[in-house]
């Protein structure tokens, strides 16, 4: 089969490979992966900006039907549709994985740079970690289950309630399905701030009944001000990572609200207005990762109609892996998804994907 | 070693001795462990007396364990003593997939569903395991179980430092929680316990004593007795806003004034158990002497004196007996 893998431990050295199919041992099954979806860590990994042991699969994020069990696997069938925590290797017996956080073992290995990952025609995974997609959720939505589990993690982190008013910074996936999640749970207003640069991005959040504010053209400090009466914001997600969208959500909060921050820095260290966070009073959580409970949460909302990424989506061939990925750091598209199909490259999926017009210029992350 | 140990049995109804039984089978991933202490519950009381509706006859009772690992593994060496979480749960509810599997859905335990561990020898899984301060007095962690019920209300009380806490039943997870209540910054920790001997040992403990017809205003108030007359009167003597604690376990509906959980917004919590953490936690406690539960440790006795040690407590007297195993 076709795999896209991580060669060597080099920048670069990602190349699109003829290998044997994997096996299920016992305990685990194999996936024939219907999408794979490309995630900045994905990207981080072909430039060697994060751990990973080559030769390795790239893909953490997936959706595919069962084609195999390994023996003593129970509860599932050849044909059922899952998508997979990326939370292999979690030791079971650390005080992380006995308190329900195996999603932040020192010990995990996941697949796209731990283990092989989905960004192929087939992937073997541990039946465990295996949830049931609801029959209803379009492929291009189940793709986008990781980054809807740690939106959801995050929001639970901060407990949205019923009425907030909340900002979120950086208008990326995980960005964006905040938002939508935070719509979900009730918040009363909810509004995407980016950049200039990510403008091509504005119309598409905007086209999912989300308020956008521009930060070249707006005082988010302000403008939060002027929708609260004068109060602040609940609730803000920092989902860039920079110091300018790290400032924004501080200075857009209420004194007593809750800031979480979900979005990588890529830095050692980042400014933070930290007097401006202290005499607010804030409560900041950091979030990384996804928990068991959120992956099923998603996936409920998801078949019940209450959230759906699928509009974020723009689907590639896997043979197009390189435009893919470009589009992605060039943030042409907000997530691309691969489908590993050789010859139509996908064409029943490509047919109804979202491309963004196109931004001109390469532009960084960031809100 | 012969193929057969000592071991407290229960026969069924209320019959209940010491016998002569095959040393336990060891399954894979399991652990065979040397006893040393072993507590004496009142589930084990309920057990011995025909009252427990898992528990099978034939069974070897004992969940509250101290043992020394017999044979060592990656993560224990042999003779290390240890204590054991005796929770068997499934690994696969969402209960146990978040951190509670002392909710499983499947909820099992060593002791009640499986052989426990009033016995010269008993089988526990290896992740069950809690490591303990080697320099530790084993007859102090012979308490750690119940104090650990005690780390895991206090967890679920969310008490504040400075709050005024009310104890009803000085038994020994009463007594625990007192314990930890002071430990954790109670500013005043009441108790009320009807029986002289306890509350003897409560007062010994320097706690005060509560009259029957008095009524404190608790911040926090944990009911360990699981008396229908605690329920009916629990809501008296608690503060609004305050928390009720349901550490007990009823084994029928009880009447609740639920006028004054309304007025009062109080709230009525269970707890149940402990997860790992906890048993850690009360491993630490003892060992560092921040806990010392040596006068609710009434008797030690050797499994010959165990199932007169038993009568003793169904009679009312002592509050916790540990039974020596076979590494004493």
């Amino acid at each position: 089969m076709r795999a896209l893998r991580k060669t060597a431990k080099a920048p670069g050295h990602v190349e699109l490979l003829d290998v044997t199919e994997p096996e299920a041992p016992a305990g685990w099954v194999t996936l024939d992966v219907d999408l794979a979806g490309v995630c900045g860590t994905d990207i981080h990994i072909l430039h060697d900006q994060h751990p990973y042991w080559p030769p390795v699969t790239l893909g953490h994020e997936f959706v595919g039907r069962i084609a195999e069990l390994g023996e003593s696997v129970s509860g599932w069938s050849v044909g059922d549709r899952v998508v997979c925590e990326p939370h292999q290797g979690a030791c079971g017996v650390c005080y992380l994985c006995r308190g329900g956080f195996h999603h932040l073992c020192a010990s995990k290995r996941s697949p796209g740079w731990g283990i092989d990952g989905g960004m192929a025609a087939q992937v073997a995974m541990p039946a465990h970690l295996l949830h049931s997609v609801p029959e209803g959720v379009e492929d291009r939505a189940a793709a986008v289950c990781e980054p809807a589990a740690v939106c959801l993690t995050a929001i639970n982190r901060v407990r949205v309630m019923p009425g907030d008013t909340v900002v979120v910074i950086g208008p990326g996936t995980i960005g964006i399905v905040t938002a939508l999640a935070c719509k979900a749970v009730g918040a009363e207003r909810v509004v995407v701030v980016g950049r200039a640069a990510s403008r091509p991005r504005h119309e598409l959040v905007n086209s999912l009944g989300l308020e956008v504010w521009d930060s070249s053209i707006e005082d988010v400090g302000e403008k939060a001000k002027s929708i609260t009466a004068g109060r602040g914001v609940d609730v803000a997600f920092e989902a860039s990572g920079s110091s300018q969208g790290i400032a924004m959500a501080v200075t857009a909060l209420r004194r007593t609200g809750r800031l979480c921050a979900i979005g990588v820095s890529g830095a050692a260290s980042v400014d933070v207005p930290w007097d401006a966070a202290l005499m607010r009073a804030l409560d900041v959580k950091f979030s990384f990762s996804s928990a068991y409970a959120s992956w099923d949460a998603a996936l409920s909302l998801m078949g019940n109609g209450l959230l759906n990424p699928a509009p974020l989506t723009t689907v590639y061939p896997l043979l197009d892996w390189e435009t893919a990925f470009r589009a992605m750091e060039d943030e042409l598209v907000v997530k691309a998804l691969l489908h590993p199909d050789q010859e139509d490259g996908g064409a029943a999926h490509k047919a109804d994907g979202h491309a963004l017009p196109a931004a001109g210029e390469r532009v960084g992350k960031g809100g | 070693m012969t193929g057969r140990m000592r071991a407290l049995v229960w026969h069924g109804d209320n019959s209940f001795d010491i016998a002569e039984v095959p040393r336990p089978t060891v399954p894979q991933g399991w652990v065979l462990l040397d006893v040393v202490y072993t507590g004496v519950c009142g589930t084990d009381l309920h057990i011995c007396a025909g009252e427990h509706p898992r528990a099978r006859p034939g069974l070897v009772i004992g969940h509250e364990l101290i043992g020394r690992v017999h044979a060592g593994g990656s993560r224990f060496a042999a003779g290390e003593a240890v204590a054991v979480n005796p929770i068997l749960s499934c690994g696969h509810c969402t209960q146990c997939r978040t951190g509670m599997s002392h909710r499983c859905q499947h909820l099992r335990l060593i002791g009640i569903d499986c052989d426990g561990g009033i016995a010269e020898q008993v089988a526990v899984p290896a992740d069950a395991l809690v490591r303990v301060d080697q320099n530790a007095d084993l007859v102090k962690l012979g308490f750690v179980e119940p104090l650990a019920v005690a780390v895991h209300a206090m967890n679920q009380a969310r008490m504040k430092l400075g709050d005024t806490v009310g104890v009803v039943g000085a038994g020994p997870v009463g007594l625990a929680i007192a314990l930890c209540a002071r430990q954790a910054g109670a500013a005043q920790v009441v108790i009320r316990e009807p029986v002289p001997s306890r509350r003897n040992a409560a007062r010994s403990l320097g706690f005060e004593m509560a009259d029957e017809n008095v009524e404190v205003d608790v911040d926090v108030l944990f009911d360990a007795a699981a008396r229908p007359e605690v329920a009916a009167s629990m809501t008296r003597w608690i503060s609004n806003g305050g928390r009720i604690v349901v550490v007990g376990t009823y084994s029928s509906p009880a009447l609740i004034d639920l006028q004054s959980v309304t007025f009062g917004e109080l709230e009525i919590v269970g707890t149940r158990l402990y997860a790992q953490e906890d048993l850690e936690e009360a491993a630490r406690l003892v060992a560092s002497g921040e806990v010392d539960p040596s006068p609710v440790i009434t008797n030690v006795v050797s499994l010959d004196d165990a199932v007169a040690a038993m009568k003793g407590l169904y009679a009312g007297e002592g509050i916790k007996v540990l039974v020596e195993g076979g590494a004493v």
